[in-house]
C-alpha cells in the first residue's frame, strides 16, 4: 500500500532538484534552483523549517547526508561549480568546506559508506569525477578523475563497503578490514562506469554499455554481503537497466532491462534493504519495483503525485 | 539577410571593447584600443571583414575606443567614444581614406557610453566619467546640451527606442538610475535606487509592447528589470547572476529574455529567462577571455553577436547554445529508512514547459511529496489522503496537506474501533480499520501490527460465538462427512470405545498441565462424569464459552472433538477409579445401543493405542494449527510487551480490548498485574486528554476484573451545591445549613432555571447541571 502521507511546502522560490531524508528519517533536506538548501524537521505528518542554507551562487542540484556517526553533515553541489560541505553545530548550519576545482556545474554528490571514512564523490559536467577525503582537522584532499565521462558526469553512487559474499563466506582474518572501495558513475556518454581504487589512484574497472542516450542516474544497491552486486541505472532513453555481477562467476556484469517507460526516467533509488527500487519518471510518477524469485522485476506500486497509489 | 544557423567566429586581431550592429544587422562594427573594423555577416555563415577604419598610428588616443555605436537610421554613420574623452564620428560614405566626420572633445574624462537617437541620427548622446552627459548635434558638430548627473561618473546612457524625448542613464555610485527628458537639461524626470555599487549597463526593451521596461546590471551581480512610468519606477523582476554584469541586452521579440555578459571571471554569454531566474536559459562558451559586448540581431532573435578581449567576434546561433535546463534533474527521489519514498517534482507538466520556456503558462513551482509505503498484501486498500493543491501565487505553490491537528495519541484514541461486535465488524475488518488509522498517523509499525493480528486471529476471533464450530476442522476420519457435529461426536466416541473395548472414557480431569500444553488458546475442559452428565460424557473436550457468555444456549454447537496430547490419558487412568459405576460413553444412550449393551472391562493399559489412532486419523494440519496458535500467542504477547516497554500503551491496550470485545476465548498470557498497569496508564492518558467516551469504552470492554471494577465503583455522594458539604441522609435535596444567608438562593437548574429539588445531575468537569430530565433532553439535543 502506497499513499501520499505528506506534502511539504518547501517555500522554495524555484524548482526543487533533490530531497533527501537523513539516516533516521527525521530531517529532510531539499535543494532548489533558488540557490538555497532547506532543512526541515518532519514529525507526525507536519514539518518545520529548521534552517535555510545559503552559500551557493547557482542552483543546487543535489544534496547528500553523511552517516550520522560524523554528526550532522550535508554535502551539496551546484551549478556554480562548487561543492560545499555543511555541518550543524549547536543548531547552526555552517560551511565546513568548499571545494571548487571543477570547471563546470557539479551535478552529483555521494558520501562513501561510513566504513571508509568521510569520503565524498562528486560528478561534474566538465566530465570529471573528484573524490574528496577528510583527513581530520577539516583537511580535505581531492583526487580527480579527469575525463571520466565525455560530455559530463550526471551521477555517482558508492558501492556498499561490505565485501560481496562475505555473508556466506566470512572473510579470513587478514581480510577483515578490507572494505570495498568502489563507486559507479553515469554520464552523457551513455555509459555507466565502475571505478575502484588501486594504490591510491582511481581506475576504471568496468564500462557498462547498454544505454542509448544520456544516463541520468545510477544507484548501487545496498547489500548485506550476498555474492551479487546490483546497480540500477536510468537514462534519457527511457529505460531502467539493472546490472548484476556475481563475484563467484568472475565479476562479469550482466544487464537486464527493468522496463522501458513512456517518458524519460530521472531517478532511481534503492530501498535500504536493496530489494525495492524506486523509479521516478515523467509526469511526476514514481513506481516501485521488486525482484521476483525468478529474477524478473515486477511493479509493486505506481504512484502519481496527487493521486491515490494504485497497487497490483 | 543572412540566416545564420550555426555559430561562427572570426578573429579580428586584437582585443575588442565594443561592437555595434547596423540597421539591418548584417554588418558589425567592432572597436578596440587600436581597432575599428567592419564585418559583414554573409549568407554562408561567414564573417567577412569589409572595412578597416583604423589607419596607421597617427590618430593616437582618439582611437582608443571604449564604445562604438552605429546609427540605426543612417547606415553610414558610426560614432566611437574614446578613453581620452573624445567622440569621433565617422561617415562611411566619405571618399578616400579619411572617413572621420568630426571629433568632439567636450568631455574631460573617458566617455563610457554613447547613444545615437533612434529616429534622429544626428542626435548623439554621451556619458562620461566626468559626471556629465552631453547631447551633440552632428550637423553642427558641437555639443548642444549638457546634463549634470549630480551623482557620479556616468556608466551608461541610452535613448529610449519609443519615447522620443527620453533617455536613461546609470552611474558609478550605483544607487542612482535616472530618466531624463532631453528637452529639460536642468533636471531629470525621475531617479531611483537601482543597485549596490556601479550600474554598468542598462538597456531599454526593444519591443514596442515592452517600451517601459529597462534592464540594468551592475557590480552587485544582479540584473534588475524596471518598469518605468511617469510617476514612479518599480522593479518588476531580478536575476541573480554569479558575477558582476557588464552588459545586458534584451532579446528582441522575447519579452522575458535577456542576454548578459560578465565583467570578470565568467567568460560566457548567458541568456536568461525572467520566469526561471536562477539558471540561465542558455549560454555560450566560445570566448576565452572577458566578453565585452553583445548585440542581438534585431530582425532575427535567434542570432546573437558577441565580442571579447580575446579578439574574437562571434555570431552565435541560439540552437547551438548550451541549455542547462536540459541537463537539470527536475525531480528528487529518495527512499528513506522507514519505508518512506520521498519525491520532489514540479507540479506542472514538465515536457510542455521545458520545450517552450518562451511559451506562456503559469509559473508553476515545485512541491515536495512524500509517500508512505506499507505492505498490505491482503486487501490492498489505499487510504484516502485528501490533498489539495492551490496554485494561487506566481511565486509559490501552496500545498495544503492533511494535517493532524490533534497529536497522534488523541487521533488514534478517537479513531480506533475497539468494539467489533457492536460495530458489526469482523475482526479482520476491525484490524484493517485500526491499521489504517495508524498508517494515517505515519505509525507504520503499529499499522503492521494490526494487520498481523488480523492475519493471525481472523479465523479465531469471530463475530458470533456460534461460529466457533469452524474453529477446528472436523476430523477427517469421520466416516460420514455429512453427519452433523453431534453425530460425529457420537461416531468418534463409539469407535474409540469399540477399539479400546472400554466404555469408560468419560472422566477426564482438566488440569493446568493440559492448558499449558494447548497454549491456552482454547481452554479445553474435560468433564468428570460424576454427575453422569450426558452432555459432558460424550465429549472428549469442548471449547469453553468465554466469560460472560452463558453456556447452555450455545453449548451443543461447541461439541467438537479435539485431539490433544497424551497427558489426557494419564489423568484418565487415575480418574478411572473414581468413576466407579461403569457408564455408557455416549451422549445419547438410545442412539448408541452398542456401547451400552457391551459392558466391557476397562483396560487402561490399552489407552495409548487410541491416542495414536486419533493422531493418525486427525490431520496433521490440525495439530500444526494448535501448535501455531501457541506460537502466535507468545509472539503477540512479546510484541505487546515490547510496545508497552517502548512507551506505547495505546497499542497493546487497544489490541487487548479489541480482542476481548469479541466473544472469543483467545487470551494472551500476559500477567494480570502487567496488563492492569497498561490499562491504568492508558486510562489515565485518556482521562488527561478528556477522552471520556474512549475511557468508558476501554473500561467496559476490558476483561480484567480490576479494570471492570472501575465502572461499577460508583458511590454517589450528594453534596450541597453552595457549601460542598455532604447532604444529610434525612433530607437529600437540601443542606443542613440551608438557613444560612448564603444558602438562601436555591439550587437552580442550568437549563430550565427552576429550583432543583430532587436529583441534581451535573458534569464532573464543568459542573454544569440541573434536573435529570433537563440534562437528558439536553444531551439528546446536543448530540
Amino acid at each position: 500500500m502506497v499513499s501520499v502521507i505528506n506534502t511539504v511546502d518547501t517555500l522554495h522560490e524555484d524548482m526543487i532538484h533533490d530531497a533527501q531524508m537523513d539516516y533516521y528519517g527525521l530531517q529532510l533536506a531539499t535543494c532548489s534552483s533558488d540557490r538555497t538548501i532547506r532543512i526541515f524537521e518532519v514529525k507526525n505528518g507536519t514539518q518545520r523549517l529548521l534552517s535555510t542554507l545559503q552559500g551557493h551562487d547557482g542552483p543546487v542540484w543535489q544534496i547528500a547526508w553523511a552517516h550520522p556517526k560524523y554528526d550532522k553533515m550535508l554535502a551539496s553541489c551546484s551549478y556554480d561549480r562548487k561543492v560545499i560541505i555543511w555541518k550543524e553545530q549547536e543548531g547552526q548550519w555552517n560551511k565546513l568546506h568548499e571545494y571548487n576545482d571543477h570547471d563546470s556545474s557539479v551535478n552529483s554528490v555521494c558520501w562513501a559508506p561510513h566504513e571508509l571514512g568521510l569520503m565524498l564523490a562528486c560528478g561534474s559536467s566538465d566530465g570529471s569525477v573528484s573524490v574528496l577525503k577528510h583527513h581530520g582537522d577539516n583537511q580535505w584532499d581531492a583526487t580527480k578523475i579527469n575525463n571520466a565521462h565525455t560530455g559530463g558526469c550526471n551521477a555517482v553512487s558508492w558501492a556498499p563497503a561490505v565485501v560481496p559474499g562475505s555473508l556466506i563466506e566470512p572473510p579470513s582474518q587478514n581480510q577483515q578490514n578490507n572494505f570495498v572501495k568502489k563507486f559507479v558513475s553515469a554520464g552523457c556518454d551513455n555509459l555507466v562506469k565502475v571505478w575502484c581504487e588501486k594504490d591510491g589512484r582511481w581506475e576504471e574497472e568496468q564500462k557498462l554499455q547498454a544505454h542509448t542516450d544520456w544516463v541520468r542516474d545510477c544507484a548501487w544497491a545496498p547489500s548485506v554481503g550476498l555474492p551479487q552486486s546490483k546497480i540500477a541505472s536510468c537514462s534519457q532513453d527511457r529505460r531502467v537497466i539493472i546490472w548484476t555481477c556475481d563475484e563467484s562467476t568472475g565479476g562479469q556484469w550482466n544487464s537486464k532491462t527493468l522496463n522501458e517507460f513512456d517518458d524519460v526516467v530521472w531517478h532511481v533509488s534503492w530501498s535500504l534493504t536493496g530489494d525495492i527500487l524506486a523509479v521516478s519518471g515523467g509526469n511526476n510518477k514514481v513506481s516501485l519495483w521488486k525482484e521476483k524469485l525468478d529474477g524478473d522485476w515486477s511493479i509493486v506500486s505506481d504512484i502519481k503525485k496527487g493521486q491515490q497509489g494504485s497497487t497490483e | 539577410m543572412a540566416l545564420a544557423k550555426y555559430t561562427t567566429s572570426v578573429n579580428v586581431g586584437s582585443a575588442i571593447n565594443a561592437l555595434s550592429l547596423c540597421q539591418n544587422s548584417n554588418k558589425i562594427v567592432v572597436a578596440g584600443r587600436a581597432l575599428l573594423k567592419i564585418y559583414e555577416a554573409e549568407p554562408q555563415n561567414q564573417l567577412k571583414e569589409i572595412a578597416n577604419l583604423h589607419m596607421g598610428r597617427k590618430q593616437g588616443l582618439n582611437m582608443s575606443s571604449s564604445d562604438v555605436v552605429w546609427s540605426s537610421k543612417d547606415e553610414n554613420l558610426i560614432a566611437t567614444a574614446a578613453t581620452n574623452g573624445a567622440i569621433v564620428v565617422w561617415d562611411l560614405n566619405a571618399v578616400g581614406r579619411n572617413k572621420q566626420l568630426a571629433v568632439l572633445s567636450d568631455h574631460r574624462r573617458t566617455v563610457t557610453k554613447i547613444s545615437i537617437h533612434p529616429k534622429e541620427s544626428t542626435r548623439l548622446l554621451s556619458g562620461s566619467q566626468d559626471c556629465t552627459m552631453r547631447m551633440f548635434d552632428l550637423r553642427k558638430k558641437e555639443s548642444t546640451g549638457m546634463f549634470q548627473s549630480k551623482a557620479d561618473g556616468v556608466r551608461s546612457v541610452e535613448f529610449s527606442p519609443f519615447h522620443y524625448f527620453m533617455f536613461a542613464a546609470s552611474f558609478d555610485n550605483g544607487s542612482v538610475q535616472q530618466i531624463w527628458d532631453y528637452r529639460q537639461s536642468k533636471t531629470y524626470l525621475s531617479q531611483f535606487l537601482a543597485h549596490k555599487g556601479s550600474v554598468y549597463t542598462l538597456n531599454w526593451h526593444p519591443d514596442e509592447d515592452e517600451r517601459n521596461k529597462i534592464a540594468t546590471g551592475g557590480r552587485d551581480n544582479i540584473v534588475k528589470v524596471w518598469e518605468t512610468g511617469t510617476s514612479h519606477n518599480k522593479q518588476i523582476s531580478n536575476i541573480p547572476t554569479s558575477t558582476s554584469v557588464s552588459a545586458v541586452r534584451w532579446r528582441p521579440s522575447h519579452k522575458d529574455q535577456l542576454a548578459t555578459v560578465s565583467m570578470m571571471l565568467d567568460f560566457s554569454v548567458n541568456v536568461w529567462d525572467l520566469r526561471r531566474r536562477f539558471v540561465p536559459y542558455a549560454y555560450f562558451e566560445e570566448h576565452n577571455d572577458v566578453t565585452t559586448g553583445i548585440a542581438w540581431k534585431q530582425n532575427d532573435p535567434e542570432v546573437l553577436f558577441s565580442c571579447s578581449k580575446d579578439g574574437t567576434l562571434v555570431m552565435h546561433a541560439m540552437q547551438d547554445a548550451i541549455q542547462p535546463w536540459k541537463k537539470i534533474k527536475t525531480r528528487g527521489l529518495d527512499v528513506g529508512s522507514r519505508g518512506l519514498v520521498l519525491f520532489a517534482g514540479e507540479d506542472s507538466n514538465i515536457p510542455a514547459r521545458a520545450q517552450s520556456p518562451t511559451g506562456s503558462g503559469q509559473n508553476k513551482l515545485p512541491g515536495l511529496f512524500g509517500w508512505g509505503v506499507g505492505n498490505n498484501n491482503s486487501t490492498l486498500k489505499t487510504h484516502d489522503s485528501t490533498q489539495e493543491i492551490n496554485q494561487t501565487s506566481q511565486t509559490m505553490d501552496e500545498i495544503i496537506s492533511e494535517t493532524f491537528v490533534d497529536d497522534g495519541f488523541v487521533y488514534a484514541a478517537k479513531h480506533y474501533l475497539l468494539n467489533g461486535p457492536e460495530n458489526d465488524m469482523s475482526f479482520r475488518k476491525l484490524c484493517e480499520h485500526n491499521s489504517n488509522v495508524a498508517a494515517k498517523l505515519g505509525e507504520f509499525s503499529v499499522s503492521r501490527v494490526w494487520l498481523i493480528l488480523a492475519e493471525f486471529y481472523n479465523s479465531v476471533v469471530l463475530l458470533k460465538q456460534k461460529m466457533t464450530s469452524n474453529f477446528f476442522p472436523v476430523p477427517k476420519t469421520c466416516s460420514d462427512a455429512t453427519l452433523d457435529g453431534t453425530k460425529r461426536t457420537e461416531n468418534e466416541t463409539k469407535r474409540n470405545s469399540d477399539e479400546v473395548s472400554s466404555p469408560h472414557v468419560q472422566s477426564v480431569d482438566p488440569d493446568s498441565e493440559f492448558q499449558s500444553d494447548e497454549g491456552r488458546l482454547e481452554q479445553l475442559h474435560l468433564f468428570r462424569d460424576e454427575d453422569l452428565d450426558n452432555e459432558a460424557i460424550a465429549l472428549f473436550g469442548h471449547i469453553d464459552a468465554p466469560s460472560g457468555m452463558t453456556n447452555d444456549s450455545e453449548a451443543p454447537k461447541q461439541k467438537i472433538i479435539t485431539p490433544h496430547g497424551g497427558r489426557w490419558y494419564e489423568t484418565q487412568t487415575s480418574t478411572q477409579d473414581s468413576s466407579s459405576p461403569p457408564t455408557p460413553t455416549s451422549m445419547d444412550q438410545n442412539s448408541d445401543p452398542l456401547a451400552t449393551g457391551k459392558k466391557l472391562s476397562v483396560k487402561p493399559s490399552v489407552w495409548p493405542l487410541p491416542l495414536d489412532d486419533i493422531r493418525n486419523q486427525t490431520t496433521v494440519e490440525e495439530l500444526r494449527f494448535v501448535h501455531f496458535y501457541h506460537h502466535v500467542n507468545v509472539t503477540i504477547f512479546t510484541l505487546t510487551r515490547y510496545l508497552a516497554e517502548s512507551g506505547d500503551v495505546q497499542t497493546p491496550v487497544s489490541i487487548l480490548v479489541a480482542i476481548s470485545s469479541y466473544p472469543t476465548n483467545v487470551t494472551l498470557e500476559i500477567p494480570e498485574a502487567e496488563a492492569e498497569h497498561w490499562f491504568n496508564s492508558y486510562l489515565d492518558l485518556l482521562f488527561k486528554h478528556e477522552l471520556f467516551v474512549q475511557h468508558a469504552e476501554v473500561i467496559k470492554l476490558s476483561r480484567l476484573p480490576s479494570i471492570r471494577m472501575l465502572s461499577s465503583s460508583s458511590t454517589i455522594h450528594t453534596s450541597c451545591k453552595v457549601c460542598q458539604r455532604r447532604m444529610p441522609n434525612s433530607c437529600s435535596w437540601s443542606c443542613d445549613h440551608r438557613s444560612k444567608p448564603d444558602h438562601k438562593s436555591p439550587v437552580l437548574c442550568f437549563l430550565c432555571k427552576k429550583v432543583v429539588k430532587t436529583l441534581y445531575l451535573y458534569c464532573q468537569t464543568c459542573s454544569f447541571g440541573g434536573h435529570l430530565q433537563c440534562m437528558q433532553s439536553w444531551t439528546k439535543l446536543s448530540k
